[in-house]
C-alpha cells in the first residue's frame, strides 16, 4: 500500500462508499423494474433480494461460515459439503470501483477495482463477514488484486488455476489443486468433508442446475421474459440461498410456462435478437442489457461468466466415493470452462455458435471491459468467427462509470437498426 | 526197456503234449494295430485313433481300408506275426456300427497276415478272426476280436450314447469279450492309465462266471482276475514304464491286450474229425494313453496362483503408499569430466 | 410414440445391462445343460473346455483353422475359413461392440468384481494418457500371434523350422476363460501346470499368472482384461459396419468431460474428439454409460442403423442423477454438519 489509512479515514470511507453503494443500486434497480411493463410476478422475490443486496438480514446465512470467491473456477459443491457457504463476490458497483482505483492502476479491469474495493470496505454482497476468500489464479489483474487483498490482511486463498485445460498434466496439477483446497477448507471451517455431505451437494446444485436449464429451455421457446431479468435471475446464483433460489426459480418456470401458453411475450415481434458475450455484467453494472431492451433489443442469450458458464455444466460421478467425487467436481470447474484465461479456448467459439443456432441470434455485440486483456485479445477471434457465420457483430468498450450512456446509445441504436433492416 | 531210454520217451512224450498244447493259454492270438518294425513304412495310420491303413496311391479315391496284424503270444511288444496259410482254419468277420455285415479278408503283406476291411462309417467297427482247429480231442475255437473307432469331427456328434454302446454278435461268434462302456463316454474317449474298466467275456451271448482274464500292458505288466458270478473281471490300468524326458508325450499310445479262455465239456465233429472238449479263447486289443493327470499338477499351479497374487497385491499397495509421498525432484549429475 | 422415447431416454441403463449381463452370463456359461447350441464361430468368450458351453468362442475356430498347411489353406480349406469369418461377422454385426458390455461372460464376471471392490470403498485405477495409447497395443500383438502361431506350427517360414506342437492353441493356453469358465461348473481341472516339457511349463505357468493378473487387475482396474483382449481387437476391424452404432454430434458438445469420467475403460476420445460421428473406439465396449451421463441433449445417440433408440437428454440426466428424485438418496438435513 502506498500510505496507511487511519481508522478515521477508513470509517469515513466505508461509510460514503456503503452509501454511494446504496444509491447506485436504488437507482440502477429503478430502471431495471420501472422501464420496462410486465415483469414476471415471479421476478418480484428477485428485485427484493437486490433491495437488500447489501443488508444482511438473510436468515440462511446465520450459523454457517461464509467462504467468499471469485470466477467461475471455485467449486461450490465442496464448499457446501464442508458445511460452508460460497457468496461470490465479484463487484459490479461503481462506487467500489472508484476506492478500488486507489490501489490498482486507472487501466485495470473495472471488476477487479470494484470487488478490490468492497473488499476493502468490507462491503460485501449480504453484509457477510468470510473466512476464506478464494482468489483463482485466472486472468492478470485477478492474480495481482489478490496480493493487493493480502496486504489489507484480508483471508486471501490463491486457487491455481492452469493456464490450459486440454493436456493431462494441467487436469492431473488441477486435481492436485482442489485436493489441497479442500484441505483448507476443512481447516478453516473445522468440519470435515465427508460422503453423504458432498453426495448432497452435488445433488443440490444439480438441481439448481436442472431448474436453470429449464429456464433456458423456455427462453428458447418463446420471448417471454426480458434478458436483463434473466441476468437478475442468475446473478442472484451469486449471492442467494441456494435450495430457495432453486424453488423461486422453479416458480418462475412455471410462471413463464403459462406465458407460453396464453401468448405474452415481451419485446416486439421483430426485435433483433441479441446475444451477449465477454466481460460480464454483473449487478448493479446492468447499463448494457438494460439500454439494449430499451432500445427494442432483446437479449436471448448471454455468454458471460455471470451467467451460463457458471451455472450450465453438471457433474457425473461413476463412483460415489470421495476418490471420484472430488476429482469429478474439479473436472467439472475445469473441462467445459469457455473462460479466456484458458488457451486455446475453441470451446467458447462452439458455444456461442451452438447458442447463435440454438436462439435463432440476429446479433451479437461484444462487450470488454476498459483494461480487460484476455477479452479485448478474443473479441479478433470471435468476432471473425461470428462474421464467418452470416451474424453481424459490435464491439463495445466500456467501464463502471455511468457517464458513457449517451455514446453508448448511439452506437447501439445504429446497430439494432441495421439489424431490423436486416430481418 | 531201459531207464533212459524210457525216460527219453516220457520227455518226448511230454514235449508232445506240450507241442499239441503249443496254442493254448499263455499264446493267445490278437489283432493288434500296430506294424512290424520293418514295415512300418509300407502302411499309414489314420484318425484319431491312428488306425492302421494299408499305404493310398495317389489320387486313389473310396473308403479307407483298414487293417489289422494278426499276431500270436501274450507279450504286447514282443509277440510275433503270424502267417496265415490258405490251409489253416479261419474265417474273418467285420461288423459295421450299424450291425451290418462288412467284406473283409485276410491278405499278405510281405509275408504277414492282415485282416483289411473298407471303413466308411463312424462309430464302432466289430472285427473278428476266427481260427477253429481240432488237435487230440479238443476242439480249439479262438476269436481274435478287435473293437475300432472311426469318427471324424466333421460329421458331428449325433446320438453318442447309442453309438459308443458295445455290440455282440453272438450267433455268428460263439465267444467273445466285451468292454464295459463307462457313464461319459464319446467319440473322443481313450482309456487312460490308472482308469477302472470292467471286461465280460460272453458264450454265446451270456456272461460266464468264474472264468480267468488277464489283462497285459505294453512293457509286460500282467494281471490275472477271474470273473465273479456274474461274469464280470474288473482291472485297473497302470503306468509299467518310465519314459525319459525328451521322449514324454501325453498324446502317444501305448498298447494293451486282454485274453480269457476255458474249457468245456463238449462233443461233437469238425471237419471230419471228432471232439470231446472244447477249448474257448479270446482275446481284445486297444491302446490307452498315458495317465490324464500324470503330468500336470495342481498344486504346483495354486502356488504359482498364490505367489503371483501376493506379489502384484503387495507391487498395488506399495504403489498407492509411495503416491502419497511428496514429488520428488529431478536430480542433474553436475559431475564434469576434465 | 414420443412417449415411448422419453421412457427410453431416461431409463437406468446401468440396471438394464446388469441384469442382461445375468441372463447372457447364464447363457453362455450353462447354455448347453438347457440343450441350447450356438456354434462354433461366437463373437464372445464361450470357452469349449467349460462342460455347459452352448458354444465355442471364435478365437478357438481360428486358432484351429489356422493350423493348416499353406497348400490346403490357399485352396478348399481356406473356404472353410471364410465361411466361418463369415459366420462370425453375422453374428457380430447385429449387436456391434455391444457383445463386450453385455454379453461376454468373463466381462460380466469383471463388472462383478468391480462392484466388490466398490462396496468395500477402495479407491480404482486409471491408466495416464500415455501408458493408456502404449498398452492398446497389446491386444493387437495377440492377434496376430494368435494367427500366426498355428500357421508356424503346420508351415515353415522363410525355410525356418516349424514351431513344436506344443504351441497348438496358443491363446488358449495362456487364455483365463479356459481356467475360470469351467470352474461355475464345478470343475477345476484345467488349473494345472503342465510338465510334460519345457514349453508346456512355460506356457501353463503363464496361464496361472495371467490368470492371477485377471484377478488383481479386475479388483483395481475397471474391465482390465478388456483392454488386452484379443477378440476386442478382431472385432473393432468390423466395428464400422455394425448395425448397433454409438454416434456423437460434435457441436452439441461442451467437452464437459462427463462422459470420459464414467467410461469404466477410460477411453478419453469419447470427450476430445467433436469431429468424429462414429465414436466406438478399439477398447470401446459400448455399455452406453457414456450416453447416460452426457447432459447436452441429443449430442450421444445409440441407433440401430440410422434409427436412434436411445439419446442423451436432460431429462433423462437429472432423473439418472437424482436431484428431485426418491428422499432416500439425500440424507436429511440435520446429519449436515
Amino acid at each position: 500500500m502506498q500510505h496507511s489509512v487511519s481508522k478515521d479515514r477508513f470509517e469515513r470511507m466505508r461509510k460514503t462508499g456503503s452509501i454511494h453503494y446504496s444509491m447506485e443500486i436504488k437507482k440502477n434497480l429503478a430502471e431495471i423494474v420501472d422501464k420496462f411493463p410486465d415483469n414476471p410476478k415471479s421476478m418480484q422475490y428477485f428485485y427484493d433480494r437486490y433491495e437488500h443486496f447489501l443488508s444482511g438480514d438473510d436468515s440462511s446465512f446465520k450459523g454457517k461460515k461464509v467462504v467468499a470467491s471469485m470466477c467461475i473456477h471455485v467449486p461450490l459443491e465442496l464448499i457446501y459439503a464442508v458445511g460452508a457457504v460460497p457468496v461470490r463476490i465479484c463487484a459490479g458497483a461503481y462506487a467500489m470501483d472508484q476506492i478500488g482505483t486507489e490501489f490498482l492502476p486507472a487501466k485495470t479491469c473495472p471488476l477487479v477495482k470494484s470487488t478490490l474495493g468492497a473488499i476493502y470496505l468490507d462491503i460485501l454482497p449480504g453484509n457477510i463477514d468470510p473466512v476464506l476468500i478464494v482468489n483463482p489464479a485466472t486472468c492478470d489483474q485477478k492474480k495481482k488484486m489478490g496480493e493487493m487483498g493480502e496486504e489489507l490482511s484480508k483471508p486471501l486463498y490463491l486457487l491455481e488455476v492452469p493456464p490450459t485445460k486440454d493436456t493431462e498434466e494441467a487436469r492431473r496439477y488441477w486435481h492436485r489443486v482442489i485436493k489441497r483446497f479442500v484441505k483448507k477448507l476443512e481447516s478453516v471451517t473445522g468440519n470435515k468433508i465427508t460422503r453423504r455431505s458432498l453426495k448432497r451437494a452435488i445433488k443440490m446444485v444439480a438441481k439448481a442446475q436442472a431448474e436453470y436449464r429449464r429456464f433456458n429451455q423456455l427462453r428458447k421457446t418463446a420471448p417471454v421474459i426480458y434478458g436483463k431479468d434473466a441476468i437478475l435471475v442468475t446473478n442472484a446464483y451469486f449471492f442467494d440461498d441456494i435450495e430457495r433460489w432453486t424453488q423461486k426459480v422453479s416458480e418462475l418456470n412455471d410462471e413463464l410456462e403459462k406465458r407460453i401458453e396464453q401468448k405474452i411475450y415481451v419485446g416486439k415481434p421483430h426485435s433483433p435478437r441479441i446475444l451477449l458475450t465477454g466481460s460480464p455484467s454483473i449487478f448493479p453494472n446492468m447499463k448494457l442489457p438494460v439500454l439494449i431492451e430499451e432500445l427494442g433489443g432483446l437479449v436471448v442469450y448471454e455468454e458471460f461468466c455471470s451467467t451460463s458458464r457458471m451455472i450450465w455444466d453438471t457433474v457425473a460421478v461413476d463412483e460415489w466415493f470421495l476418490y471420484d467425487m472430488i476429482p469429478a467436481v474439479a473436472d467439472r470447474y475445469l473441462k467445459p470452462s469457455t473462460c479466456p484465461n484458458f488457451t486455446p479456448n475453441n470451446d467458447r467459439k462452439r458455444k456461442i455458435a451452438k447458442g447463435i443456432e440454438d436462439f435463432s441470434v440476429d446479433g451479437v455485440i461484444y462487450q470488454t471491459f476498459s483494461g480487460c486483456q484476455l477479452y479485448d485479445m478474443e473479441s479478433r477471434m470471435v468476432g471473425n468467427f461470428v462474421e464467418s457465420m452470416g451474424i453481424s457483430t459490435l464491439f463495445i468498450e466500456s467501464d463502471y462509470n455511468p457517464d458513457d450512456f449517451g455514446q453508448l446509445t448511439t452506437r447501439l441504436e445504429a446497430f439494432l437498426d441495421s439489424l431490423k433492416n436486416k430481418k | 526197456m531201459k531207464n533212459s531210454t524210457r525216460l527219453f520217451w516220457y520227455f518226448f512224450l511230454a514235449i508232445l503234449l506240450a507241442s499239441a498244447d503249443m496254442r493254448a493259454s499263455d499264446k493267445p492270438v490278437w489283432l493288434s494295430n500296430v506294424p512290424p518294425a520293418h514295415l512300418k513304412k509300407s502302411v499309414s495310420s489314420y484318425g484319431m485313433h491312428r488306425l492302421c491303413t494299408t499305404k493310398r496311391k495317389r489320387g486313389e479315391r473310396g473308403a479307407i481300408k483298414v487293417i489289422q496284424w494278426v499276431r500270436e503270444g501274450a507279450s504286447v511288444e514282443h509277440a510275433r506275426y503270424l502267417f496265415l496259410s490258405d490251409t489253416a482254419g479261419y474265417r474273418t468277420f467285420v461288423f459295421s456300427p450299424h450291425k451290418k455285415k462288412v467284406r473283409s479278408k485276410v491278405i499278405n503283406i510281405k509275408g504277414k497276415s492282415v485282416v483289411e476291411y473298407p471303413d466308411n462309417e463312424e462309430g464302432y467297427y466289430n472285427v473278428y478272426l476266427v481260427m477253429k482247429r481240432v488237435s487230440g480231442d479238443t476242439l480249439y475255437v479262438d476269436v481274435a476280436k478287435a473293437e475300432l473307432l472311426s469318427h471324424s469331427c466333421r460329421n458331428g456328434h449325433k446320438n453318442v450314447r447309442k453309438e459308443v454302446k458295445p455290440k455282440i454278435y453272438p450267433e455268428v461268434i460263439t465267444f467273445e469279450i466285451v468292454r464295459e462302456r463307462h457313464l461319459n463316454e464319446d467319440f473322443h474317449f481313450f482309456i487312460a492309465s490308472g482308469d477302472r474298466f470292467t471286461y465280460k467275456p460272453m458264450l454265446n451271448g451270456k456272461p460266464v462266471p468264474g472264468i480267468p482274464v488277464t489283462l497285459c500292458t505294453e512293457k509286460g505288466w500282467s494281471k490275472k482276475e477271474s470273473t465273479d458270478k456274474t461274469g464280470k473281471a474288473e482291472f485297473q490300468f497302470i503306468q509299467d514304464y518310465f519314459t525319459h524326458w525328451s521322449e514324454m508325450n501325453r498324446r502317444k499310445i501305448y498298447y494293451y491286450l486282454i485274453y480269457s479262455e476255458f474249457t468245456t465239456d463238449k462233443s461233437g465233429k469238425f471237419q471230419g474229425q471228432d471232439y470231446r472238449y472244447v477249448h474257448y479263447s479270446t482275446s481284445l486289443s486297444d491302446g490307452y494313453f498315458p495317465s490324464r493327470t500324470m503330468y500336470t499338477s495342481l498344486v504346483w499351479s495354486l502356488i504359482v496362483f498364490v505367489v503371483s497374487l501376493i506379489v502384484i497385491v503387495a507391487g498395488i499397495a506399495i504403489f498407492r503408499e509411495r503416491r502419497k509421498k511428496p514429488y520428488k525432484e529431478y536430480i542433474f549429475d553436475e559431475n564434469e569430466d576434465e | 410414440m414420443n412417449n415411448i422415447r422419453k421412457w427410453i431416454n431416461n431409463a437406468n441403463v446401468s440396471r438394464f445391462r446388469f441384469w442382461v449381463q445375468i441372463l447372457t452370463f447364464i447363457l453362455f456359461v450353462y447354455g448347453s445343460y438347457f440343450l441350447i447350441h450356438i456354434g462354433q464361430n461366437l463373437p464372445t468368450f464361450a470357452c469349449p473346455y467349460n462342460p455347459g458351453s452352448p458354444g465355442t468362442c471364435f478365437l478357438i475356430s481360428v486358432q484351429h483353422q489356422m493350423h493348416t498347411p499353406f497348400s490346403s489353406l490357399f485352396s478348399w480349406r481356406g473356404l472353410g475359413f471364410l465361411t466361418s469369418l463369415g459366420s462370425f461377422v453375422l453374428f457380430f454385426v447385429l449387436f456391434n461392440k455391444a457383445w463386450c458390455g453385455f454379453m461376454c461372460p468373463l466381462g460380466t464376471i469383471q463388472d462383478w468384481i468391480t462392484k466388490l471392490r466398490n462396496r468395500l470403498g477402495i479407491r480404482f485405477s486409471n491408466y495416464d494418457e500415455r501408458s493408456f495409447k502404449r498398452l492398446s497395443w497389446i491386444k493387437y500383438v495377440l492377434l496376430v500371434l494368435l494367427f500366426l502361431i498355428p500357421l508356424a506350427i503346420a508351415n515353415s517360414f522363410f525355410g525356418l523350422p516349424k514351431v513344436s506342437h506344443n504351441m497348438m492353441s496358443p491363446f488358449c493356453q495362456i487364455c483365463p476363460a479356459r481356467i475360470i469358465l469351467p470352474l461355475f461348473s464345478g470343475d477345476t481341472s484345467q488349473m494345472f501346470i503342465n510338465f510334460t516339457n519345457t514349453t508346456t511349463i512355460v506356457m501353463s505357468s503363464l496361464a496361472i499368472l495371467v490368470l492371477a493378473l485377471f484377478f488383481v487387475g479386475s479388483f483395481v482396474k475397471k474391465r482390465f482384461f478388456c483392454f488386452f483382449c484379443p477378440m476386442s481387437a478382431l472385432q473393432y476391424l468390423f466395428s464400422r459396419i455394425g448395425i448397433l452404432r454409438l454416434t456423437k454430434v460434435g457441436d452439441k458438445c461442451t467437452r464437459c468431460g462427463n462422459c470420459s469420467r464414467v467410461c469404466d475403460m477410460g477411453i478419453l476420445s469419447i470427450a476430445e474428439d467433436i469431429t468424429s460421428v462414429n465414436v466406438v473406439t478399439d477398447n470401446c465396449m459400448m455399455c452406453f454409460k457414456c450416453v447416460e451421463a452426457c447432459p447436452e441433449e441429443g449430442c450421444l445417440d445409440v441407433k440401430v442403423f440410422n434409427f436412434k433408440i436411445f439419446s442423451s437428454t436432460e431429462e433423462g440426466f437429472f432423473k439418472r442423477y437424482n436431484p428431485d428424485g426418491d428422499s432416500k438418496e439425500l440424507p436429511p438435513l440435520n446429519s449436515k454438519k
